[in-house]
């Protein structure tokens, strides 16, 4: 017995001084790297819902799913989507860059590229970007980033179709009574505008108009009109549809149906995020009413008020770059493969975490809604934004989408009408001094015509004497014969 | 006064509790007045930071009040807003002034909402642009129409004051509001009082849980910043001197000491000391201790039961074994001893029955009675009278003897009246021959020893054919540097035997031998061993002759009291 405890004795000491000596050895070695520290990647994107945001956990989260994937730690910057010019502005005169970052917004890409922001992606897209070039299968879509000859952006896979719609609170309309199936044409809309309001003062009928039902041709001076079917390059601002638009805009100034610009939240969710908004007339896609129910937590319903049609420009919504010094662009560029091929990825970044952010209502068909005690107003990652990345058809469905809601999509776009100029690349070089003129123009009158201000016929007049002075004829001329050239081209190759 | 005394495990305990609570209370006060210290150079840190931060936010209000003068004053679109009845110039005026509101609330995140009023009499403008921090639109429309409602009804009763921060609160958000005028125009801003705060929040952004309360300071404050710590928290406040504003952080502590975790290692290593050390307590007290206390308990209990019984004790301790061994050795001696001295007593005992018996030989006076008889017979009166003179002083001598030393005139008195009585018993046969020192006269000496080797050669040496002779001889001999007196006995006999020889030079003799031969001589030997110890010196041999001769050597003993 005492042998016994004295033994025991003996062993408790040496497990002791061996624990303690572990310890010192642990509490020692602690501050250096494991064996070989992982590269980290910095990865820009956007919030729209500051709430609560827990940016960091998912960013976390993500790290932890991504770094055994690709062998580098990754980590998320997200950037105001509402200031998200500020942070572009600084990109474009600095060196202090993510490696990997979205482009949210058309125009994004070339001043990127124009900055020398961004690295030809070809080669790391045949190495590295397998699974990108197996998810984007239209040529014209994947080098729809193309500067020179090289791919500068991969786009996102999400919605291509657009056309002209009106989105409005389900709830507002059937409280009020509104009849809503009757609409066919935008025109249509001042009655219900009419009916609103002279039930109640609450609501504020239009938030926003703002639709494209034509081809720009990246800048709107020389258009394809007729949802881009036409081949003749005109005038977008001597075009009845223009007039159309900026007389219905007047009407309701007029009338008093839309948000005063004097004293406003000017932000793109500003219609989901304030209830007293009924409706907005803007560009369609296909997936708008869920995301933007979603968003606003009520029922919103979306009518498409003409064909959907897809142009060049349009694709070139959201995309992906790398920074032209980054450092592990082989790295970078197998993130960007992982968002176009891996659930796991796409649902962090749109989703959140499981079990925090979200939750499975049917595992099977993959649909999903919040945990429970987690609402909108106090979820740490209430985003909803899918087609912020990659492939967006990879995503879980909301609860409240349809469950086939990507097969959808899909159908529309590859059901959509196709712009002639569908892949043309317009280069404005040879009349940049024309088109710096016109813009300015057109920006300025632009602003007062489809802000109801002023009287329509002669702003549009003025407006169009002064662009032809500005030299628009040229522009549209040079347009013209570059759409003629890529035609016949095209139908060579055809 | 009894002096209290402790037993090994008492101060064993006694120490260890000591220790334990020494180092408890110095690990416990130590990491309570770090913990402390800690609080309080953090706490200090996190003023400065809100310090930082509130100086931040009213350097923004400052840099706000002057981008509204200078709107008010030298801003010609507001001026055409005013004036100009063109739709289109007043626009294009408005979106001028639009774009001014809309960097400011941009460039300047302690600020919600920049707006301008100009109260047309036509149609009133008011301008305004809003960050988006989450404000809802109905919310900021609610506010500036209360902006509007106030501006308005002040043309009679001013309840808006100018040129200052002040809170307007409604029903679930609190405002600070700053407005000024001129000429008829208004602007100003405003930021809720929430945005305040998360903004605050945000810059103790490495402490989850930092709670910032904002409250409107009276005129003249006591302070304007500082902090204190509190049960589980720090609170850290700072005066905004533009707004006015008391801005009040609480951090939760464990956040503050979220770096200094390390104290607790520290706290940790010294209490696995603490602990190491009361196990190697532990370990010894079994070890070492228990043992020695095992051995204790041994020695008193043999020592108060069975007395001369070895001590048992099992333990690997090198240490024990050797005194156990130790223990029992000296026990069994001193078991010896004790029995040894019980022994010598006995002999002492012994000797002096025998010395008794040896002065009180029996036959010897019937012989000389008998002689003394034939003496009569053949009327030898002078002869009769002599010998019963001699015989009446030799039993004299004899009776009165006791173990006390004696002189040596009167040893050798009572020698030569023997040898007298020898020399009357047989005529002409005995001649005893003295040759002593008169110097040595009073040289003290154990009493019949001489008389004994005189008796010796007259019992066993004398020869009935012959002249019989014994000797005695004594002479002054110093042996190393001891003063003492040799004596030599010779007579003319036939000489001691190989076995007595060996006998009586034997280092030892012992009353006990049994044998009545020669007892007078053991028995003397025995006396002399007892009085002087090893320092006396006997030799018994045979002289050239073939006669007996006998060599004492006493040292002279003046302080020794004879006892035998």
């Amino acid at each position: 017995m005492k042998r016994k405890a004295i033994i025991s004795c003996v062993v408790a000491i040496v497990l002791l001084l061996a624990g303690l000596g572990a310890f010192m050895l642990c509490s020692g070695n602690g501050k250096q790297p494991e064996t070989e520290e992982l590269p980290t990647l910095e990865i820009l994107t956007a919030w729209v819902n500051a709430k609560n945001f827990d940016g960091d956990k998912v960013s976390e989260a993500l790290d932890a799913y991504v770094a055994p994937l690709i062998g580098a730690h990754v980590k998320l910057t997200f950037i105001e989507q509402e200031q998200s010019w500020l942070t572009y502005n600084q990109y474009a005169v600095s060196e202090d860059m993510p490696d990997a970052f979205l482009m949210f917004q058309a125009g994004y890409p070339r001043m990127m590229y124009e900055a020398g922001k961004l690295m030809p992606l070809d080669d790391l897209l045949a190495q590295y970007g397998q699974n990108i070039l197996a998810t984007i299968t239209d040529k014209t879509l994947l080098r729809i980033h193309t500067f020179g000859d090289s791919i500068y952006a991969v786009p996102n896979q999400l919605d291509r179709a657009t056309g002209l719609c009106v989105e409005y609170r389900v709830d507002v309309a059937e409280r009020f009574g509104l009849d809503m199936s009757g609409i066919r044409s935008i025109q249509d809309l001042t009655a219900v505008y009419e009916a609103l309001r002279a039930q109640t003062d609450a609501y504020i009928p239009v938030s926003e108009v703002g639709y494209t039902i034509w081809d720009p041709l990246s800048d709107n001076l020389g258009v394809l009109m007729n949802l881009g079917q036409s081949s003749r390059v005109v005038n977008l601002y001597e075009t009845d549809e223009f007039r159309e638009m900026c007389e219905l805009v007047h009407l309701w100034k007029e009338k008093g149906f839309l948000q005063s610009m004097d004293s406003s939240i000017v932000a793109t969710n500003v219609f989901t995020r304030s209830p007293e908004f009924f409706s907005r007339v803007r560009n369609y896609n296909a997936s708008l009413k869920y995301v933007d129910s979603a968003d606003a937590n009520e029922q919103m319903e979306c009518i498409l008020l003409s064909d959907v049609f897809t142009h060049t420009e349009h694709l070139k919504r959201a995309s992906w770059g790398i920074y032209a010094k980054c450092e592990h662009p082989d790295l970078a560029m197998k993130f960007l493969n992982l968002m176009y091929s891996d659930p796991g990825v796409m649902n962090l970044l749109t989703y959140g975490i499981e079990g925090v952010h979200y939750e499975f209502v049917d595992r099977e068909k993959g649909v999903i809604g919040f945990p429970e005690g987690v609402t909108l107003e106090n979820s740490g990652y209430a985003q909803f934004r899918s087609y912020f990345y990659g492939n967006e058809f990879l995503t879980y469905i909301w609860e409240g989408y349809p469950e086939d809601l990507w097969a959808q999509v899909k159908r529309v776009n590859d059901t959509a009408l196709r712009s002639i100029a569908y892949g043309f690349q317009y280069d404005a070089t040879p009349v940049s001094r024309e088109v710096r003129q016109c813009s300015t123009v057109a920006d300025r009158y632009t602003s007062l015509l489809l802000n109801g201000i002023g009287d329509v016929d002669t702003l549009l007049t003025q407006l169009n004497t002064e662009l032809k002075a500005a030299g628009i004829d040229r522009i549209m001329a040079e347009k013209q014969r570059q759409l003629d050239a890529w035609l016949a081209q095209m139908e060579e190759k055809e | 006064m009894k002096r209290p005394t402790y037993s090994m495990t008492q101060v064993i305990v006694m120490m260890m509790v000591l220790m334990i609570a020494v180092s408890v209370t110095g690990i416990g006060w130590l990491s309570i007045y770090q913990k402390r210290d800690m609080l309080h150079q953090a706490a200090a840190g996190s003023h400065n930071t809100l310090q930082t931060h509130v100086s931040d936010v009213d350097a923004q209000f400052i840099r706000l009040e002057n981008f509204m003068y200078d709107m008010l004053f030298s801003n010609q679109d507001v001026n055409t807003i005013v004036f100009s009845d063109d739709e289109i110039a007043v626009y294009q005026a408005k979106q001028s002034v639009i774009s001014l509101l809309d960097q400011m609330i941009r460039l300047m995140d302690a600020t919600e909402c920049t707006w301008v009023y100009i109260p047309k009499e036509t149609s009133p403008v008011f301008l305004s642009r809003c960050s988006h921090t989450g404000i809802i639109s109905t919310d900021y429309q609610r506010v500036n129409q209360w902006i509007i409602d106030r501006l308005s009804d002040q043309i009679q009763k001013k309840p808006l004051s100018h040129a200052r921060w002040e809170v307007y609160e409604d029903a679930d958000e609190t405002y600070l509001i700053w407005l000024t005028q001129s000429g008829g125009v208004y602007c100003g801003t405003w930021v809720t009082l929430s945005r305040l705060q998360r903004l605050t929040e945000n810059a103790f952004s490495f402490a989850d849980g930092a709670v910032c309360q904002l409250r409107l300071e009276a005129e003249d404050p006591k302070t304007d910043g500082g902090y204190e710590v509190l049960q589980d928290s720090v609170c850290v406040f700072q005066r905004s001197r533009v707004a006015g504003l008391m801005m009040t952080v609480e951090l939760p502590q464990q956040e503050i000491l979220k770096n200094v975790r390390q104290s607790t290692g520290y706290i940790a290593c010294v209490s696995l000391i603490i602990l190491l050390v009361i196990i190697t307590t532990l370990i010894s007290q079994s070890l070492l201790f228990r043992p020695f206390q095992t051995l204790f308990a041994s020695i008193r209990s043999a020592s108060r039961e069975q007395p001369d019984a070895p001590i048992a004790v099992k333990s690997g301790l090198q240490e024990i074994v050797t005194t156990t061994r130790l223990i029992n050795r000296l026990t069994a001696e001193i078991t010896k001893l004790k029995i040894d001295i019980y022994e010598t007593q006995l002999e002492r005992k012994e000797v002096q029955c025998q010395y008794l018996q040896i002065r009180l030989q029996a036959h010897f006076y019937l012989n000389c009675l008998s002689i003394i008889n034939a003496m009569a017979q053949v009327n030898k009166t002078e002869l009769i009278q002599e010998m019963t003179l001699c015989l009446t002083q030799y039993m004299r001598f004899l009776y009165g003897a006791s173990e006390k030393l004696i002189p040596l005139e009167k040893e050798l008195e009572h020698v030569r009246n023997y040898a007298r009585i020898q020399e009357l018993r047989f005529p002409n046969l005995f001649q005893y021959h003295e040759a002593v020192d008169s110097s040595l006269m009073d040289f003290l000496i154990p009493p019949i020893i001489l008389h004994t080797f005189i008796e010796n050669s007259v019992e066993h040496g004398m020869l009935h054919d012959q002249n019989n002779w014994v000797r005695l001889h004594a002479c002054f001999d110093m042996r190393e540097d001891m003063p003492g007196v040799l004596f030599t006995i010779t007579d003319s006999g036939n000489g001691f035997s190989q076995r007595e020889l060996e006998r009586f030079n034997a280092p030892e003799h012992h009353v006990t031998d049994g044998k009545l031969e020669g007892i007078g001589i053991i028995n003397v030997l025995s006396r002399i061993q007892i009085i002087y110890g090893q320092r006396a010196s006997i030799r018994f041999s045979n002289n050239d002759q073939g006669g007996a001769q006998i060599a004492m050597w006493l040292p002279m003993q003046d302080e020794i009291e004879g006892e035998c």
